[in-house]
């Protein structure tokens, strides 16, 4: 590969790659390959190396063969986190995918008002996960938030402390934080499907809801898998807003995986057990990440704009 | 896979373990600032006072004080230790989780006998390991006692509780008259530690204590254990506390203001929270109406009634990766600026109580001491003084600890189910 590379500079500016049908040098990759093997590969080395290990972050790690994964795969608690993870990840993607869909499709039409609400909409991405976390963690308090101001008493509840309300109230606030990125997302989408498509449509008579589904809905697959993806594999990191909300409680009730692994080795000062669950984190990412391109066919990237 | 990756990453950069080299922050007589950390509380603003005064008298050999938040501290600590980038004097709780830094050869002992030997032994067995001293108490002794809103109990009628069975039939009382009998900050987890360690101790006395603390097969199944849990699970199904306790945490003020304003009754908490109410609610305190009394008896129990739980103080110790001029510095700082007469005088002015034998004169000749002379007549009295399990257990342990107790005050486990839990710890 790299050979390739080098022939291919040292042939000069205007030679043509001999093979892979004229596409930009392989040294496009190199600054993003470097961070990713520095930030990324190397350390997920070490973690698959440390999980091997007893070390509790002071002195040096202790071999301890199998015994950390051993615990991983038998700890109850394992799969509560892994429940928990699962039910963010759905739950976050079933109210994000329709409100931001709705949203995009909406804001992408021009006119004055919509490119306000657009502004508007943007805000929450604007800001930090801490500083969204500790807002609503104020709202939300029971005894000084929202609920004790007029007009809000219907919101006195224990929200983050009823272990049946905890993890939709964080799965809410997650999707109000991310749903303007992904609204982003398909305003830029339904921006590029060919007007004339509607236009013929309009001809044959159908309506504005028919049209949406039949056309706007088909048009954007593949920024639903984009979108998807973002949010299906984003849940697996989802981490600062839960901890600095709830730390994971009451119980066990919001603790997802990667707070699991923030906690076991950072307030448990066990390393090596942690570096088994980012292991396992990472490797069921990348999973997530193929299979979903492969489900939606997103690799063979063909158009979807036939007929138009 | 991005937090695997940066989790990853602050690993990777830990490995490198601690150097005795003036890398890092801390360099040698170049009149770089020696490094102090602390932590955000009651006495802040004497580490602030004390730096001031030290850089002031000494202008070549500067010290830099950077202030933390209390949640997240330690594992900053950890990771920076463990980077060999910690500071020159680090902030502690003494206990175990200073021990495992000792263990590792991360802390120097404190060889000056002058700073040493000013502290109340109950304060200084903390910070004690194979007979060298690795820490200098920096603040106020901080039991854990009931405080409570005297208009909220004279409102029913009622005396602060002196046994536990007393504290089990105030809180219907409470309850009809719709009030929260006990404010809990449940989602800090530490506030319910001290239910646990003075429930034991009064139930089962020193010696479980001592056999959890060593780490002996078996000791949380021991029966005082279960009981105190039974006990506690009792108080919570009665109703004891707050109903939102499990959604507050403590830095955010919420369980005091509960207190002063009148929706709870008492408070089982460090003393510190004494002088955290008086910044707040500053009149409700120069009233009289924030009382005082230690954590209830149980009666038949085996312990001594006077033993105390809570933080004995905190901590700064000399770190060993600090360059010598460093360690020069800080140990000078802390024979001469803390602790001094000023230091501990801004103590006592916020109704806190330095633990240090000198600080029982200082009070005796102050107007209204009467919290302080409690506080001070508690722990000098006290037959033992436990530091806070979370600080004084291991890591692993500590943190097993605060979760599995976390399920305990939810009812989500059973005592039997809390002492499996904990067993596997040993």
């Amino acid at each position: 590969m790299t050979t390739t590379a080098t022939r291919r500079t040292a042939g000069g500016p205007r030679s043509r790659p001999s093979r892979g049908g004229g596409g930009p040098s392989l040294w496009f990759l190199a600054p993003a390959g470097i961070l990713f093997l520095g930030f990324a590969v190397i350390p997920l080395v070490g973690a698959v190396g440390l999980s091997f290990t007893r070390w509790s972050g002071l002195g040096s790690p202790e071999w301890t063969g199998g015994d950390n994964w051993a615990w991983f795969l038998t700890d109850d608690v394992t799969y509560i986190t892994l429940q928990v993870t699962l039910l963010v990840m759905v739950g976050s993607w079933l109210v994000q995918t329709p409100i931001s869909l709705l949203l995009g499709t909406w804001i992408a039409r021009s006119g004055g008002f919509r490119s306000v609400a657009g502004l508007v909409f943007f805000v929450p991405l604007l800001l930090s996960s801490a500083a969204v976390a500790l807002a609503y963690k104020n709202l939300l308090d029971p005894n000084f938030g929202l609920s004790t101001e007029t007009g809000f008493g219907w919101l006195a509840h224990n929200w983050l402390g009823d272990r049946n309300t905890v993890l939709l109230v964080v799965i809410l606030i997650i999707s109000w934080h991310f749903i303007p990125l992904h609204t982003l997302l398909y305003q830029g989408a339904v921006r590029q499907v060919p007007t004339s498509m509607y236009e013929a449509a309009s001809l044959d008579g159908a309506g504005r809801v028919t049209q949406f589904f039949t056309i706007t809905i088909p048009q954007l697959k593949h920024t639903i898998v984009t979108s998807s993806t973002l949010m299906l594999v984003g849940s697996l990191t989802y981490f600062d807003l839960i901890f600095v909300m709830t730390a994971g409680g009451p119980g066990y009730a919001t603790r997802v995986l990667p707070l699991h692994m923030y906690l076991t080795g950072f307030r448990s000062a066990e390393m090596g057990k942690a570096s088994v669950i980012a292991t396992f984190l990472a490797v069921f990412g990348l999973i997530l990440a193929l299979l979903l391109t492969r489900l939606s066919g997103f690799t063979k990237m063909q158009s979807q704009q036939e007929g138009a | 896979m991005a937090v695997a990756a940066v989790a990853v990453g602050a690993l990777a950069l830990s490995a490198c373990g601690p150097s005795d080299d003036d890398a890092g922050n801390t360099g040698s007589g170049d009149g770089s600032a020696a490094v102090v950390w602390g932590v955000e509380g009651g006495q802040s603003a004497s580490y602030e006072a004390a730096v001031d005064r030290w850089n002031e008298a000494n202008p070549d050999r500067p010290i830099e004080l950077q202030m933390f938040g209390n949640d997240g501290y330690q594992d900053k600590l950890r990771i920076a230790m463990g980077a060999g980038e910690g500071p020159a004097l680090m902030f502690g709780w003494g206990g175990g989780v200073l021990q495992s830094y000792v263990d590792g050869g991360f802390v120097d002992p404190i060889g000056d006998a002058e700073i040493t030997d000013r502290y109340l032994d109950s304060v200084i067995e903390n910070v004690t390991f194979d007979g060298s001293v690795y820490g200098a108490a920096i603040n106020n002794i901080q039991p854990v006692v009931v405080l409570y809103n005297t208009d909220v109990f004279d409102a029913v009628g009622a005396s602060p509780p002196e046994t536990w069975d007393e504290l089990l039939d105030l809180v219907p009382v409470f309850n009809e008259a719709g009030v929260a009998p006990i404010a809990l900050a449940g989602a800090s987890k530490w506030p319910q530690l001290p239910y646990l360690s003075y429930l034991v101790d009064r139930v089962g006395g020193s010696e479980v204590v001592e056999r959890i603390m060593t780490g002996e097969a078996d000791a949380w199944s021991d029966p005082a254990v279960i009981e105190s849990l039974e006990m506690i699970q009792s108080l919570v199904e009665a109703g004891g506390f707050n109903s939102d306790y499990a959604a507050i945490d403590y830095a955010s003020g919420a369980a005091d203001a509960l207190l002063y304003s009148g929706k709870a009754a008492m408070m089982v908490v460090l003393s510190q929270a004494y002088s955290n109410i008086q910044t707040n609610a500053e009149q409700f305190v120069a009233d009289g109406k924030l009382g005082y009394a230690p954590f209830p008896i149980v009666e038949g129990g085996k312990g001594d009634p006077g033993a105390l739980v809570g933080n004995p103080s905190n901590f700064w110790s000399v770190t060993s990766a600090a360059s010598d001029a460093h360690k020069e510095t800080v140990q000078e700082f802390l024979a001469t600026e803390v602790m001094s007469t000023d230091y501990m005088a801004e103590i006592l002015d916020r109704s806190a109580v330095p633990g240090v034998e000198a600080a029982g004169e200082l009070i005796a000749e102050r107007e209204d001491n009467d919290f302080q002379e409690f506080v001070f007549g508690l722990s000098e009295d006290a037959p033992s003084f436990q530091l806070s399990w979370d600080q004084a257990l291991s890591p692993a342990q500590g943190a097993e600890l605060t979760t599995q107790l976390d399920r305990i005050f939810l009812l989500e486990i059973t005592p039997q189910e809390f002492a499996d839990a904990m067993n596997a710890t040993l």
